[in-house]
């Protein structure tokens, strides 16, 4: 009788209990591919697609790239602030390893051992450590993700990072074609490409581009060869191909009802004035009179409403200056003082616009700011042309004809509600619009400073960090700096390194700190490519 | 698997055999029992025949059968009492009552395996608390009556509906319940309090060894009510109702400003985004209530123009209007009966419980039944079922968000609208019912009726758990038990989300419905082999040896809709996108050997040995493990003559190594999920939350968390698609099982004929090498390594002082009970290559030190302000003090006169730090009555008065000074130390700035909400009186007595500024940060107690 009692199965070896039946084993690359995308991508308003592999993380405070470049800026502090606190930055090692993965599991499927997803491995491995490399400097590279084997990497210099990661764009490049001219290779699980090889390899070769701007202040050392590395990619078009249009774009396109824009219908009654736009930003539009600040943004209603300014006046649109304390920022915005972003663009839709990571538009102003520099012979005023253009276009702004602002009426209660909106007529010019002194390209270094302004109107809201890094190495645009930005009235310069690094590789740590930062993981310390 | 089996097999076939019947010879047959003077049974107590060899020994209900001739002597012995003389006469059946031996004082304890000791041959440390005392001043949940008995034990009970405490015994948090000698997955509500006799805390795990594994932070021994020793039919009554009134807790708010931002609120349609409407997911930093005009929510529309009305704090004390009086009743009956063979108990218990928040219950019914009878003189059987369900359709979620009613009435919201306005009470706008919710406010608040009764949570949870035993008698040193136990529940949690409530991550309106369904099953067969042998006059052996084989498996599943097709009606079938669902399966075996020795060396001292073999599945591999323990306990007194006043001195001391595989004693409800769809969390873990909001259940689970299990994951963070990762973990090879090793040492000490007793422990405890998830290099590609590494060392202190000051004086009489109880915990070793662990931690350091957020200072100790006059705040955490606290005590007094008792407990914690959330929030968020006061509430009103005036930047000075010389303050990424202190030249601040601003900045640091865990509590008062039996006399009841309670009736806590957060939550966690608590209150009760 007591025996009927005992009702466990048998069945089932104790080794057999010990595995965990609600996680795979393993999985294809095509998945891991996908994961590793959605590592990858910046979006606006601080959002991620995907942080990590545990979770979808939307509004993490700590990456506030869009505030750090003082396009959209905070005015609530319970909801964020505009302070160059830099804590550690963004971590890819573990999304390099799943690239690793990637590849290893590509291989177990009978892959030859170049192959689509090798060969875009180089290219995410150039992307990840160049990117951490640009936040915080050298970090560990040729001994790391090699997991217990090496527990504690030392750190490769900038130097030595910025070169392998050219060298792997050049590898990218090499594979890439090999497969292209084989023909029939494809990927799955590319939701920006659809497996589309070519356009990948534009992707490659204008991120290399990017990669070599970036370094524009060491053009003078021999071995990163910045110059004529930048010209061997330029003028061999059919060995490197280029983004041809904003078709190439590589961007991120949000979909209901599981990716809304990070700015939506449903966080409106939270965030909508909670945030307005920066002079940084708003100043240039308005300076240049530039017709993307009506779709970007709203005039003052203050201005609009109470000092009677007609609403398309350039003058009625005003940013806040991200040095200000927040306090007063916060009455002078509850006053209506300041423009907000545009309500129709960014706050009607669930889908707002593709958050663009590496674009058209910010290939043309690379190649004008290579050419500017005399890295490699051109036209750089086409090009700056081709980047403003592509910006406007992205905009709906026609180059020459009308296009109709959207501007949310005070006191209206549905966002999406296109009748809450009062509609003005904008017409363009383009002749118009060039043929102002300071937007007109006179070459040189006001030349120089015209394309990098440009390329930062054409960046807000993408390519995540871009314009601080550009701002970082070159001072255009201005930024401010206040009692809101903190850090004692500086814009840092650099990200700090994990905690983890602190506690389980603090020698290494130290010597890194050692050998750049004069000990402290200062984030006002100067890296390598900034001196 | 077999071989276990082969052995059951075998011990079951000679069980049979042995049923044959047992011949008896001789004289006549006599039988009896054996009860100490309170009439509780007395097991093992010798019987023998004077003058002969003829005996025996009393059996489990104190009854013994033997055979002896008129006018023979019985010779009762047992330790600790007066042994007895009984001549036998012509009757068959005697009743001998054991008086005490209050010179060898000896109490019997119930150990691990239900092995019942006497306590002066045990080694380490237990308490017994009865379980009739925690009946007569009830809590609505049983375990919180044990709050201030137990040194050491700390119970942090919260005020929630379903809210388990916290149970902690000497800091680790306590999950081995063992019900009747076998654990028990219990979540403490399925306990039933009317059925339980003792409750008897093992503190160590020297004492609870014989458990294995689960029993590394002691147990909690339940032992039920096994019926009367009285033959015949029993009925007990218990009946208590209780209600809850009067708050011990409150938030603290200000009614003098509304909601609003910078001094400013107009309503346009409650769901904001436009700047200067100021009518959404608003602060209560609004104007003053002045009876100026603005438009409110209830504001007539006259031609779809929002009129203005005037604004006055007509919602002042909304919470307090809200919440009611609570209710609470507790009902038990039970019947025993019990004759010459056998003992039967069947007991229903009943418990309705109104919340104090309107609309939210819960309801609790429980039947046990109890049986066994003597199949022969030498085989007994016994069974025991327990049947346990908890039912609620509406109970409350108090986690942070816009689903508790604390951050929608005491946080966010202010006193321009009220809880007793008629369009609040109605819930839904007119001709939107069951689609739009009526409030002030439709982005992230809500009315709180809607929330309470509109926007229900379920909770439907089966407990079955029972045994069926055989217990043989070999011979007089010999008996085998066999006993199969299962214990098993199922558990339904739903939610109904209703069209226009908008928590967190479900922002869209559109209703939800959720299930969480949860099957355990846990099975254990234990078979016991006792024997006791008297070796030599000055030697006897007792122990026992035995396997145990434990089956467990569990299954779980979460689904949720993807928003709702047609409002109201809460199925899957009806979702809009589709279902979203995780499940979960898991297995787990265990088998294991053990034996236990009890060597007593005459009068000089007793030692025990425990060691137990343990084969587990719940690892990376199939694991093999072994722990002993030893305990040594000698009675001084007993054979070295003491001065006169102590009557009795006994030392003990004891070892134990416990191993643990890779389980959980809980486990939420998506374990190892993959749903983004909700802003919840997911990835390798039994406690992922799908939502992004909410409190996740935990139900006892103690099956394997497949932490050492590597895999890959997969989620769908694009448009569906699913997404792989590989593992971020990693595994040092040959990894072992987690180590604990303790040692005790303690004394007992009774002076004046027992009248004050001390019974003092101090013990240490070596955590590890344990199985660290350690924080590793990301640049190794990999999170977290696990491996054998880190040990912490815990040494502490415990005291308990038993007193009776007044034993009969005419007769009133005065017991006191006085626990005290202190412990620390620092590193003792931390991982190899390591000199720092966890950030700031080093080899020595407490591992409760608190790490916060801090103001930078400068050398004279003053606030260094930013130019815009608001205090720096240093980019380094600082050490801000230790999370625990230093010692806790409770004092326990009971006096009584005749017929009439008074019982009183203080207890209360002292030392510790924490961070007090309600009042960061409240503060922030302008609602705190101190935004409002002073200096603070001075300059806020200057701030309303000059709203809009060009060039006015606030009135509000911080304290503290700023640097006048332009230099920016560097520090040191480590520490946080200013670097250049001699760079910087002071002035006193003088900048003003904005109340909001400032208040909201300067209390977000953490320093500022840091508060002291000192407190203490008047946990219960008891009036009792027990009817005379003179009274009762002639009529049917035999037993009768009331007792009128009141519990947690005073809380002291020094600083009125945290009087927002009733400590009891948190006294025994190292939480760094309180959370929402419904308000706690206070309770008063009346028992009555009836016997048949």
């Amino acid at each position: 009788m007591l025996m009927l009692l005992t009702v466990s199965s048998c069945k089932k070896s104790l080794q057999d209990l010990t595995q965990n039946n609600n996680v795979p084993n393993s999985v294809p690359a095509s998945l891991l591919f996908n994961g590793i995308l959605n590592n990858m991508v910046d979006l606006p308003d601080g959002a991620y697609a995907s942080s990590n592999q545990s979770s979808v993380v939307y509004q993490n405070t700590s990456n506030r790239a869009e505030i750090w470049c003082q396009y959209y800026i905070y005015n609530y502090n319970y909801y964020g602030n505009n302070t160059y606190d830099f804590d550690s930055g963004a971590d890819y090692y573990t999304t390099i390893k799943n690239v690793m993965a990637m590849e290893a599991q590509a291989t177990l499927a009978g892959s030859p051992a170049v192959n689509p997803y090798s060969a875009l491995g180089k290219f995410f491995r150039a992307y990840f450590f160049s990117r951490m490399s640009l936040e915080r400097g050298d970090i560990p590279m040729t001994q790391a993700l090699q997991g217990l084997n090496a527990l504690t990497p030392v750190y490769d210099s900038q130097k030595a990072v910025m070169i392998q990661c050219l060298t792997w764009l050049e590898n990218a490049n090499t594979d890439l074609t090999t497969l292209i001219a084989a023909g029939g290779n494809t990927l799955s699980g590319d939701q920006f490409f659809n497996g589309d090889l070519t356009k990948w390899q534009k992707v490659v070769n204008t991120y290399k581009l990017r990669l070599l701007i970036q370094l524009s202040k060491k053009t003078s050392d021999a071995d990163l060869n910045v110059a004529s590395q930048f010209n061997n990619i330029v003028s061999n078009p059919a060995k490197y191909p280029l983004m041809q249009s904003t078709a190439d774009n590589l961007q991120y396109v949000f979909v209901a009802p599981n990716n809304f824009y990070p700015m939506n219908p449903n966080n409106f009654g939270q965030n909508g004035s909670r945030q307005n736009t920066s002079a940084t930003y708003v100043g240039l539009l308005t300076q240049f009179q530039d017709p993307r600040v009506f779709v970007t943004a709203e005039p003052a209603r203050d201005l609009v409403d109470n000092q009677h300014q007609s609403p398309t006046s350039f003058s009625s649109f005003v940013g806040a200056d991200p040095g200000l304390d927040l306090g007063v920022m916060y009455n002078n915005a509850g006053l209506l003082k300041y423009s907000f972003i545009n309500r129709k663009y960014y706050y009607s839709t669930y889908v707002g616009e593709p958050s663009i990571q590496i674009g058209y538009a910010e290939l043309q102003f690379i190649l004008a700011e290579g050419i500017n520099r005399g890295w490699t012979a051109g036209d750089a005023e086409s090009h700056y042309v081709a980047g403003i253009q592509a910006s406007m276009q992205s905009y709906g702004i026609p180059a020459t004809g009308s296009f109709t602002a959207y501007f949310y009426r005070p006191g209206s209660s549905d966002v999406t509600n296109l009748a809450n909106y009062d509609t003005y007529p904008i017409t363009t010019n383009w002749a118009n619009y060039y043929a102002q002194p300071l937007v007109k390209y006179t070459g040189g270094a006001t030349g120089l400073t015209q394309i990098l302004q440009q390329k930062y109107l054409a960046l807000f809201r993408h390519s995540g960090l871009e314009s601080y890094y550009t701002y970082r190495r070159t001072g255009v645009p201005n930024f401010t700096t206040g009692p809101g930005t903190d850090n004692g009235q500086r814009i840092a310069l650099r990200f700090k390194y994990p905690a983890s690094e602190r506690v389980a590789n603090t020698k290494n740590y130290n010597a890194a700190l050692t050998s750049q930062y004069g000990g402290n993981d200062d984030i006002n310390g100067t890296m390598w490519i900034l001196k | 698997m077999k071989q276990i089996y082969n052995h059951l097999r075998t011990v079951f076939a000679v069980l049979l055999l042995c049923i044959a019947p047992v011949l008896l010879f001789g004289q006549t047959k006599i039988g009896g029992i054996v009860t100490d003077e309170n009439k509780q049974p007395l097991p093992g107590v010798s019987v023998m025949v004077k003058g002969t060899s003829t005996g025996t020994t009393t059996d489990i209900n104190g009854r013994f059968t033997l055979s002896a001739a008129s006018g023979q002597v019985l010779t009762v012995k047992f330790l600790g009492y007066l042994p007895q003389q009984v001549t036998v006469g012509n009757q068959t059946d005697y009743s001998i009552v054991l008086a005490e031996d209050t010179k060898n004082l000896n109490e019997v304890v119930v150990t691990a395996l239900g092995v019942k000791k006497e306590t002066r041959r045990i080694g380490y440390a237990t308490q017994t608390v009865n379980g009739a005392d925690l009946v007569t001043a009830r809590d609505p949940n049983p375990i919180n009556g044990l709050i201030g008995k137990v040194a050491g034990l700390s119970i942090g009970a919260t005020s929630e509906i379903l809210g388990v405490p916290n149970i902690t015994m000497r800091g680790n948090t306590v999950s081995l319940f063992v019900i009747d000698g076998l654990p028990f997955n219990s979540d403490t509500f399925d306990l039933s309090p009317d059925d339980i006799d003792t409750y008897t805390v093992l503190k160590g795990p020297a004492a609870a060894a014989l458990y294995g594994s689960r029993a590394q932070y002691g147990a909690i021994l339940i032992t039920t009510k096994k019926g009367s020793s009285k033959k015949g039919i029993t009925i007990d009554v218990n009946s208590s109702t209780v209600i809850n009134k009067g708050f011990l807790a409150f938030p603290r708010i200000q009614n003098s400003f509304g909601p609003g931002e910078n001094t400013f609120y107009t309503f346009v349609d409650g769901k904001g985004g436009a700047p200067g409407g100021v009518d959404s997911d608003y602060d209560v930093w609004g104007p003053y209530f002045a009876g100026q005009l603005i438009p409110q929510y209830d504001s007539p529309v006259i031609n779809g123009v929002r009129q203005a009305t005037p604004w006055t704090a007509r919602g002042a004390n909304n919470l307090a209007n809200f919440l009611k009086t609570g209710f609470q009743t507790n009902n038990n009956i039970a019947l025993t009966s019990t004759g010459e063979n056998y003992t039967t108990r069947f007991s229903v218990s009943q418990q309705h419980q109104n919340s104090y928040i309107p609309s939210q219950y819960l309801d609790i019914a429980n039947a046990n039944i109890y049986a066994s009878f003597n199949a022969s003189k030498r085989l007994k059987f016994e069974g025991s079922l327990d049947f346990n369900r908890q039912s609620t359709d509406d109970f409350p979620d108090v986690q942070y968000g816009p689903n508790s009613i604390i951050y929608n009435m005491a946080i966010w919201t202010g006193a321009d609208w009220s809880v007793n306005a008629p369009d609040i009470k109605a819930i839904w706008q007119p001709g939107k019912v069951g689609v739009q919710s009526e409030f002030e406010e439709y982005t992230r608040y809500h009315n709180p009726y809607f929330l309470t009764s509109v926007w229900t949570r379920g909770h439907y949870k089966n407990d079955t758990y029972g045994y069926l035993s055989g217990n043989f008698i070999i011979d007089k040193h010999l008996n085998v038990t066999l006993k199969n136990q299962i214990d098993t529940y199922n558990l339904l949690r739903t939610e109904d989300l209703p069209y226009s409530a908008h928590p967190y991550g479900r922002e869209g309106n559109q209703g939800d419905y959720r299930e969480d369904r949860r099957d355990l099953f846990d099975n254990n067969t234990l078979l016991t082999l006792n024997y006791d042998y008297t070796v030599a006059k000055f030697l006897n052996l007792s122990g026992l040896v035995g396997a145990n084989l434990r089956s467990f498996k569990y299954n779980s599943s979460w689904v949720s809709t993807d928003y709702l097709n047609v409002p109201g009606v809460y199925a899957f079938s009806n979702s809009k996108n589709p279902i979203e669902a995780t499940s979960f399966y898991s297995a787990e075996r265990q088998i294991s050997e053990f034996a236990s020795l009890d060597a007593s060396f005459g009068k000089y001292a007793t030692l025990s040995g425990t060691i137990r073999n343990e084969r587990s599945s719940a690892f990376q591999n199939v694991t093999n493990y072994s722990y002993p323990s030893a305990a040594v306990a000698s009675v001084i007194s007993d054979y070295v003559k003491l001065p006169e006043f102590i009557s009795f001195l006994k030392v003990r001391a004891s070892y134990a190594n416990i191993k643990s595989d890779e389980t959980s004693p809980t486990i939420g409800p998506a374990p190892f999920s993959t749903i983004t769809a909700f802003g919840g969390s997911t990835g390798a873990s039994l406690y992922d939350n799908p939502l992004g909001y909410g409190t996740t259940y935990d139900s006892p689970y103690n099956g394997p968390n497949y932490a050492l299990n590597t895999s890959f994951s997969t989620a769908k963070p694009y448009a569906g698609q699913t997404a792989g990762y590989a593992s971020d973990y990693l595994y040092q090879s040959a990894i072992k099982t987690f180590t604990r090793v303790n040692y005790e040492e303690g004394f007992d000490i009774k002076f004046l004929q027992n009248r004050l007793g001390l019974a003092a422990t101090a013990f240490q405890y070596i955590d590890g090498p344990q199985i660290l998830p350690n924080t590793i290099s990301t640049s190794t590609g990999y999170i977290t390594e696990y491996l054998n590494a880190l040990k912490t060392k815990k040494t502490g202190y415990e005291v308990s002082l038993t007193g009776t000051p007044i034993k009969d004086l005419s007769g009133f009489g005065w017991d006191v009970l006085v626990n005290w109880s202190t412990y620390k915990d620092v590193y003792e070793e931390l991982p190899p290559g390591q000199t720092t662990y966890n950030t700031f931690f080093q080899k020595g350091d407490r591992v409760d030190k608190f790490y916060g957020t801090a103001f930078v200072r400068n050398q004279q100790g003053q606030i260094i302000n930013g130019s815009n006059g608001e205090a720096l705040v240093n980019p380094v955490p600082q050490y801000l003090g230790h999370l625990g606290a230093d010692y806790t005590w409770s004092i326990f007094n009971r006096v009584h006169y005749k017929n009439l008792g008074m019982s009183f407990q203080f207890d209360g914690s002292v030392g510790g730090v924490t961070a007090d959330y309600v009042f960061n929030k409240t503060v922030r968020g302008g609602s705190n009555a101190l935004t409002a006061e002073g200096a603070l509430g001075a300059a806020r009103y200057q701030d309303w008065l000059n709203f809009g005036k060009a060039g006015y930047a606030g009135s509000y000075v911080g304290q503290g000074v700023v640097i006048s010389n332009n230099v920016a303050p560097n520090f040191d990424s480590k520490t946080g130390a200013v670097l250049n202190y001699s760079a910087l030249q002071y002035a006193p601040n003088t900048h003003t700035a904005f109340v909001q601003e400032y208040a909201s900045e300067y209390y977000n640091v953490t320093e500022s909400n840091l508060m002291s865990k000192t407190y203490a509590k008047l946990r219960e008062v008891t009036f009792d009186y027990t009817f005379p039996a003179k009274w009762l006399k002639g009529t049917f009841i035999t037993k009768a007595s009331a007792s009128l309670y009141g519990r947690n009736l005073l809380y002291f806590y020094k600083d009125p500024k945290f009087k927002d957060v009733d400590l009891d939550q948190y006294a025994n966690s190292n939480t760094s940060l309180t959370g929402l608590q419904s308000p706690t209150v206070r309770s008063y009760g009346l028992n009555i107690k009836l016997s048949f």
